[in-house]
């Protein structure tokens, strides 16, 4: 039989993380029906790890490594259009609670473009702050890391940004 | 660039699970789970869970180990002079009592025990027509070297002058007649012994 605490442990853990993993999974591949399928697979795979008798200690940090490891497995696959292409051909396209496609604003579209080109070691934390909400202490947690690394990361990820900014404007 | 920043936080919430896409998805969840169910696992799993999953076989082997121990040491008390597991009795079952003696009372009284041992093992061998000479003497030996020992203690209970312990040492030495008694028939292997004591 099924232990149903752990089961309502689980399915608390999804409630909690579902939107978050599909904001990250979604800024990522930037198709939604792919981020949707992610995360399913993310959650089920997660609970049969757990089923399995394996020990979980960082379960939040284990819900986007498991997501990350199938982002990378998809982008393998090339079934995944990048999302800067995505955004140079139309603009990014953001699902919204009301079922109405709408763009994002011209400056956020602006910044999403020049998040997109940093590294991933940058990349990664920003979107993470900035789109999934997370303090530099969470996404420490999630990453392993320390929380003073990812507070440097972020700074320098976002000076950069600052500079392509200032570039792009000065060209124009 | 702190206003786009914000504005990104706020626009970035919208990028979230339609209400009926969140509810399929918990539902096909759900439905996962009962398919593979986890009686025991859990990602908040306790101390002591962990501990055990992680030293089961250490702990099995343990048990094992244990357990062999304690079936050598049963099986051994029981044994006679010539049997393997004798050396055990004698070497580990009778001293590991003697460890728990502490006073001179109480060590007079183990060596009594002791004397007890080996009247009814000598008695046991006679009945079972297994009482080689070599065997009579070294019980001869041993039950000599009981009463030896326990003559020490009685002693060092009754040179403290004290009369609680003169008390105490009269009580064990009648204890030590009354396994004489008691075991009469073990005793008249042992007649050229000196079974008097500095009480008597």
């Amino acid at each position: 039989m099924p232990s149903s605490k752990k089961t309502e442990e689980f399915i608390k853990l999804y409630d909690d993380m579902a939107d978050q993993l599909f904001r990250h999974c979604f800024f990522k591949v930037s198709n939604r029906e792919l981020a949707l399928d992610l995360v399913q697979e993310t959650f089920s795979r997660t609970w049969e790890y757990i089923a399995s008798g394996k020990k979980v200690n960082n379960v939040r940090g284990f819900l986007f490594k498991v997501a990350n490891n199938l982002i990378i497995d998809e982008y393998r696959k090339k079934k995944v259009v990048s999302l800067e292409k995505l955004q140079e051909r139309t603009g990014f396209d953001a699902p919204v609670q009301d079922h109405k496609k709408t763009m994002f604003s011209v400056e956020v579209d602006n910044i999403l473009k020049h998040i997109n080109k940093l590294d991933k070691k940058y990349r990664d934390v920003i979107l993470m702050r900035y789109v999934n909400d997370y303090s530099p202490k969470e996404i420490a947690s999630i990453l392993g890391e320390s929380e003073n690394a990812v507070s440097v990361r972020i700074n320098r990820g976002l000076k950069k940004v600052q500079e392509m900014i200032n570039v792009h404007t000065s060209d124009l | 660039m702190k206003r786009r920043l914000e504005l990104l936080q706020q626009e970035s919430l919208q990028a979230a699970l339609y209400d009926e896409e969140r509810h399929m998805m918990r539902e096909a969840l759900l439905d996962y789970i009962h398919q593979n169910p986890a009686p025991s696992a859990s990602y908040r799993s306790t101390g002591r869970s962990t501990f055990l999953k992680r030293n089961r076989n250490r702990l099995l082997v343990m048990a094992i180990i244990l357990l062999a121990v304690a079936s050598v040491v049963f099986t051994a008390q029981r044994s006679a002079p010539g049997d393997t597991l004798y050396v055990v009795k004698r070497g580990v079952n009778e001293r590991a009592q003697g460890m728990f003696a502490f006073s001179a009372e109480a060590k007079a009284r183990h060596q009594v025990g002791m004397m007890e041992h080996r009247l009814v093992e000598v008695i046991e061998l006679d009945a079972s027509g297994t009482l080689t000479p070599e065997r009579h003497e070294a019980l001869r030996a041993d039950f000599k070297d009981h009463i030896g020992v326990f003559n020490t203690h009685l002693k060092s209970l009754i040179d403290t002058g004290k009369e609680q312990n003169i008390a105490k040492a009269a009580l064990v030495n009648a204890y030590f007649n009354t396994t004489l008694n008691k075991n009469a028939r073990g005793v008249r292997f042992f007649l050229d012994i000196n079974t008097q004591t500095i009480v008597q």
